[in-house]
């Protein structure tokens, strides 16, 4: 069964009914040639499961030549499908980083650029969302979320009129590491998000209680940080063998086991994770293009990983 | 828990220092000139070392943290801010108070004036032998970690008791310096941090109760 799944919108009921409800369930997706999307539910717009995070990664300052070798990064990126790239004020010099890499490659029409806005104080917020495109040399910013729940009330009374005035495409908010979820809940009860950010991976699946069929239930598409817990999921299982089963669902590498969980989720839109070597671009957007794992497989996965 | 990595940390230091040059060799000097008026100290002595270093934590704030650190780390303000009050407070406890080098030498002060010595010369050493290499060193006075290492190793050398108001941010910085280093790996902030924490203790046992 294919899964492509542009078209398919998740629902509370699957979710929350462990995946067994999945257009996939019972077996495996075949091999795709072109990238796995999910839809963004508040439009029907198809965004590919993996896109890129820049923390620490493309916050190279001035050097020229690690500029330069970001912009492989980039160029690797876009080569496999990629499109959504996210970036934060908090991240030092990324997003002019971002932005030399875009310049450099010509500014890929099939960017979809995602910022937040971070600071305590609202009338600061429009300025500093300024700046930030600025850096990008984009148009406008087709997501902008509220980084950390920072100030969000009013933030997205910002967000909410520049969406109006078509400023960004989408509005949203962030949080990391697990944490304030109860928080999170709160906001993404009582406000008409487009996306929502947080912390998912084998390891840390909090989320999965009440967040993930939340989002799904409020028609918020879902990105997903810290896939890799900041390599130190990486580091878990480095030195194991993979799973002879790894095979059935095409992961070569830990690095796309550990992706696939997540994006196999039905209410992820798609996973951010960051890296600075192209090689490990190229790698991590495999997972772009291969099976998928059902419920019962992501079952044995956590298993496999917990068990280290 | 910091926004940069080990590459990029060296590469700063690299590009920050082809932008201050020449001002190493005259902080180099600046430094030596501190150390031997600690060494052989006269009675104005203290007052110019004061004046010295101030300089020194005021470059650091405004220059490093300010105008280079800022791109990369959004603790930049914090710290330059840490940086000017301890500017400030050599001003006040060694310069307007007029505190001066004791001549004898007790051991804490020399075992302090050692140390400095290793903050001018040792942690450049060690990053010019090491992967960063010279381009890359930090040198007392213009990067924060030698300033705070070479500040509080120079206080034992002090007569009477500590000026223990220019211990908590120096001391602060070693601490910055030692998760750094130890969570990016990165030998120089490691050697900063565990200077720090011997200069502290030289200071501490300095002012023990006599027995």
């Amino acid at each position: 069964m294919s899964l492509h799944m542009t078209d398919w919108q998740p629902t509370r009921r699957v979710v929350l009914g462990g995946l067994a409800a999945l257009p996939f369930a019972g077996g495996l997706a075949r091999a795709q040639d072109k990238p796995i999307t999910r839809a963004i539910p508040s439009s029907g717009e198809a965004l590919p499961v993996l896109g890129m995070g820049s923390w620490i990664t493309f916050n190279v300052g001035e050097d020229t030549r690690l500029r330069d070798q970001r912009a492989e990064v980039l160029r690797e990126f876009f080569a496999a499908g990629g499109k959504v790239i996210d970036c934060s004020p908090m991240y030092g010099s990324s997003a002019e980083v971002i932005g030399y890499g875009l310049e450099k490659l010509g500014r890929p029409a099939q960017l979809f650029a995602a910022e937040k806005v971070w600071t305590w104080w609202t009338s600061e917020g429009p300025e500093q969302m300024e700046e930030q495109r600025a850096l990008w040399g984009v148009g406008r910013f087709d997501l902008m979320q509220v980084h950390n729940l920072l100030n969000v009330d009013e933030h997205l009374e910002t967000l909410t009129r520049w969406k109006e005035e078509g400023r960004i495409r989408y509005l949203g908010i962030t949080t990391s590491h697990g944490s304030r979820h109860d928080e999170m809940e709160a906001v993404m009860t009582r406000a008409p998000l487009d996306f929502v950010q947080l912390t998912y991976n084998v390891l840390d699946r909090e989320a999965e209680a009440r967040l993930l069929p939340l989002a799904a239930d409020r028609g918020q598409a879902v990105i997903v940080n810290r896939p890799f817990r900041q390599k130190a999921l990486i580091r878990h299982v480095e030195g194991h063998p993979l799973p002879d089963w790894a095979a059935e669902i095409g992961a070569a590498t830990w690095a796309q086991f550990l992706l696939k969980f997540i994006v196999s989720h039905p209410a992820v839109t798609c996973a951010i994770p960051a890296t600075s070597r192209v090689d490990h671009m190229a790698e991590n957007m495999a997972v772009l293009t291969g099976p998928l794992p059902d419920a019962d497989l992501r079952r044995r996965m956590v298993e496999a990983v917990e068990n280290l | 828990m910091f926004p940069f990595d080990a590459e990029v940390l060296t590469s700063t230091y690299r590009l920050y220092n082809a932008a201050v040059w020449p001002a190493q060799p005259a902080a180099l000097a600046l430094a030596l000139a501190a150390l031997w008026l600690a060494v052989a100290p006269r009675a104005w002595s203290a007052r110019a070392v004061g004046l010295v270093l101030a300089a020194g934590w005021a470059w650091c704030g405004l220059i490093f943290f300010l105008r280079h650190w800022s791109q990369l780390d959004f603790m930049a303000p914090v710290y330059a801010g840490a940086f000017l009050v301890q500017a400030a407070l050599l001003l006040i406890l060694l310069v307007w108070r007029r505190r001066t080098f004791s001549a004898a030498g007790d051991a804490a002060g020399i075992a302090g004036l050692v140390l400095a010595g290793l903050a001018i010369f040792g942690l450049p050493l060690l990053s010019g032998l090491g992967e960063p290499g010279f381009a890359a060193a930090r040198i007392a006075g213009l990067a924060p970690g030698p300033t705070a290492a070479f500040t509080l190793a120079l206080l034992p050398a002090l007569e009477g008791r500590p000026p223990w108001l220019l211990v908590p941010v120096p001391l602060l910085w070693g601490g910055v310096a030692a998760v750094t280093g130890w969570m990016l790996g990165v030998p120089e902030n490691l050697a900063v941090a565990a200077l720090i924490a011997a200069a502290t203790a030289l200071l501490v046992w300095k002012a023990r109760p006599a027995a």
